[in-house]
């Protein structure tokens, strides 16, 4: 349980890892597309750790490979993808060794996803009561009143006005945020370890998104669970998270925790983020930039794959940077630390 | 619900109305028809066989000396079937009897007799005894004037109905059962073996004309398979008028049940090939969208079984668009194949159409039209209602 005081101490924590806190460790994984075109590296080599209770951030421009990679982790990617090198050590098993039988009683349980678009991730012709018990129904065995029950519970929780009617009610007869809202009661049913949050408040309006990042951040105290939470939105990073991942055209460029990252962002694509992020009062002739686009990820450049779109290029660009690690934890993929 | 249906029905009402009116029209534009067979059976038996007085009588019975409006009128309601309220309006012209006839002279001295005016007018008075039917709303079709003079179209119908229910019910259903799961599978597996070789059959199934299956069929199963001395099937028609003998199988007799089977077997499995085709290319197209959404993801992602993804969550989405195929289902169930039909000489209503349209016997094409506009209009209300079961978001209004 992690209170206003501790959230601080969470930050130095999670720079040195002590292993038992560890419930999710990526290493080397690669997810490829093979289509007609070519082989599309979307994930190319991401390492990660997330430790009990953390809330780890990864952002990036759109295809940066932010989402391929959280629907790696539940193995739900579908041709022509697929995951094709690394390892996912989940609580010490290696999610990629599991049998898709195993890989299903995780999901939804012990690992579960929200999604961006709220409206349309909720199955059209089912109650939304319904589409919650079945959760309840696969992995805890509920049935009938119980698991309405349990479900009004949920409902309560995540703060739905009027639960026990609104159960009966089908997705298109609830707003965004409303429908949101049951897909976290959803996600949340069966207390999971680990909360893939896949850009959950992109798709609604401002206010609702700051109800729904405040309804993560109560939940998140209430049951105590991991959350990997995708955006590209670098707002939302500040409010919710403790570690942050900067991706770029499938690499991990830059991890560090969220106050580093704001005070003194290390890779010229983080600062360029940064920079293009509207301050509030902050008057600017134009909004800022990064020039230039995320290279093709079919014949992706041997070189650093920012290099193209970066004003620090010097000729050591040229080869494929490595991950240097930098004090307190923070690592950053660029030549000019090594 | 009940404003709903209150209208849905006063629509149907007029839809009817109005799709009557335009095929009763268009009919009437089309050349030939009782008279015209009587008069190229003159010309073929000499001068004094028919005379006036002969076409007169045809035209009389089947109302053809009655102008086109009070025609349709009396055909689909039965009237006006004498002066209105007992004496009003006898002597009204309300059609023909004998065309009037105008004799043009040329300048060099020879003439010409032209139809033109009318020398004798049919008045409501003498229309009075003159054989009606209660009217087409009424349930009565009236009489066929030419496949089978005088007999009440609707035992024709009757007669007809059996072999079409037989085939159309037999063949839809066969295709259902085969092509839904057939598409879902394909669409589960896409790119896979299973899936390229079903779309290609499908493909030429639904591209190909069905009479080209049907000659292929009777030339494979019928002529080759017979020369060969191998057990074939009869070629054509419902019931066989003589017994025969098939090799393996023995004699058949004509009549018998095998016989009517085998008879059977051909255009029934022609109609499922190609209803197949239908059905799994559309299944499998709406599955495959299905299959893309959002909520697919969602269920996968909640730990539901991937069998129960597919039969639960994505099947159920993927049926909306399938209802409105059953829309068609009805019209077709009684409307017939017309050309798989005719390509094995099938005594059912698809080719009662055909020889009726291509004979002019206007009554018989006229009850075969507006009972398929009947049914498809009640398919569709029936496919409307429907929807608002499978899909949530729709509501009737």
């Amino acid at each position: 349980m992690a209170t206003a005081p501790e959230t601080s101490a969470r930050v130095q924590q999670a720079v040195d890892s002590s292993d038992k806190r560890i419930l999710l460790r990526v290493e080397g994984l690669k997810t490829h597309f093979f289509t007609d075109e070519g082989v599309v590296q979307a994930v190319d080599g991401v390492d990660f750790e997330v430790k009990r209770g953390e809330t780890l951030s990864i952002v990036g421009e759109s295809g940066s490979g932010k989402s391929v990679t959280s629907l790696s982790i539940l193995r739900l990617i579908s041709r022509p993808g697929r995951v094709v090198e690394g390892r996912m050590i989940f609580d010490g098993e290696d999610l990629l060794a599991k049998s898709e039988e195993d890989m299903r009683k995780i999901r939804g349980d012990r690992i579960s996803m929200i999604f961006q678009q709220p409206t349309t991730a909720l199955n059209p012709v089912f109650r939304v009561g319904a589409q919650i018990t079945e959760t309840l129904n696969i992995h805890q065995g509920l049935t009938g009143e119980e698991a309405e029950r349990r479900c009004i519970e949920l409902l309560t929780m995540v703060g739905l006005p009027d639960p026990a009617s609104r159960m009966n009610q089908y997705p298109h007869e609830l707003s965004g945020g409303q429908c949101q809202r049951v897909m976290i009661a959803m996600a949340l049913a069966c207390t999971p370890e680990l909360l893939i949050a896949d850009e959950p408040t992109t798709a609604l309006d401002v206010t609702i998104q700051a109800q729904i990042l405040d309804l993560m951040r109560e939940m998140r105290e209430k049951i105590d669970t991991a959350i990997i939470l995708i955006t590209h939105d670098m707002g939302v990073v500040a409010e919710m998270a403790d570690n942050v991942i900067v991706m770029y055209a499938g690499q991990v460029v830059e991890y560090a925790s969220v106050r580093a990252i704001f005070a003194e962002p290390k890779h010229p694509y983080t600062v360029g983020l940064l920079n293009s992020m509207p301050v509030l009062g902050e008057v600017r002739e134009e909004l800022a930039v990064i020039p230039g686009t995320v290279p093709s990820l079919i014949n992706p450049p041997t070189g650093c794959r920012f290099a193209s779109r970066c004003s620090h290029r010097f000729e050591k660009c040229d080869e494929a940077p490595p991950m240097v690690a930098l004090e307190h934890g923070r690592k950053v993929r660029c030549w000019l630390f090594e | 619900m009940v404003a709903f249906l209150v209208r849905r029905i006063f629509q149907m009402f007029v839809v009817t109305i109005v799709a009557a009116l335009l095929s009763y029209g268009l009919l009437y534009l089309v050349p030939g028809g009782p008279v015209d067979a009587l008069l190229a059976e003159r010309q073929n038996s000499g001068q004094d066989r028919i005379n006036q007085a002969d076409i007169q009588r045809v035209q009389q019975r089947f109302d053809l000396d009655v102008y086109l409006p009070f025609r349709f009128t009396r055909w689909l309601i039965g009237w006006p079937s004498g002066p209105l309220f007992g004496s009003v309006g006898a002597d009204w012209a309300i059609g023909c009897q004998t065309p009037g006839q105008v004799r043009l002279v040329y300048p060099d001295g020879t003439f010409e007799l032209v139809e033109e005016g009318c020398a004798d007018y049919l008045t409501l008075a003498e229309l009075e005894g003159r054989r009606v039917s209660r009217g087409v709303f009424f349930g009565d079709f009236g009489v066929s004037q030419v496949i089978l003079r005088d007999r009440p179209v609707s035992d024709l119908i009757a007669t007809r109905l059996p072999y079409t229910l037989s085939l159309m019910g037999a063949s839809i259903l066969l295709a259902i059962l085969i092509g839904v799961p057939i598409g879902i599978y394909s669409a589960v597996k896409q790119y896979s073996r299973f899936d390229y070789t079903m779309t290609t059959i499908a493909f030429i199934g639904s591209s190909l004309p069905s009479f080209v299956f049907g000659i292929f069929a009777i030339l494979i199963f019928s002529v080759l398979a017979q020369r060969a001395g191998l057990p074939f099937l009869p070629p054509g028609d419902a019931v066989g008028v003589r017994d025969y003998t098939i090799p393996w199988i023995g004699t058949v007799q004509a009549g018998s049940f095998l016989d009517r089977f085998l008879r059977f077997l051909m255009p029934v499995s022609v109609l499922t090939f190609i209803n197949i085709a239908g059905w799994s290319r559309f299944v499998r197209g709406s599955m495959l969208e299905v299959l893309q959404q959002d909520y697919v993801r969602t269920a996968r992602a909640k730990g539901v079984r991937e069998q129960v993804v597919i039969t639960k969550h994505a099947l159920r989405n993927s049926l909306i668009p399938f209802v409105t195929l059953l829309a068609g289902v009805l019209a077709a169930l009684f409307g017939g194949a017309l050309i798989t039909e005719s390509v094995f000489n099938w005594p059912g209503l698809g080719r009662l159409f055909i020889d009726a349209l291509g004979r002019n016997d206007y009554n018989v094409v006229m009850a075969l039209l507006f009972i398929n506009v009947v049914l498809l209009l009640i398919g569709i209300l029936i496919t409307d209602i429907l929807y608002t079961i499978v899909d949530p978001r729709i509501r009737l209004g």
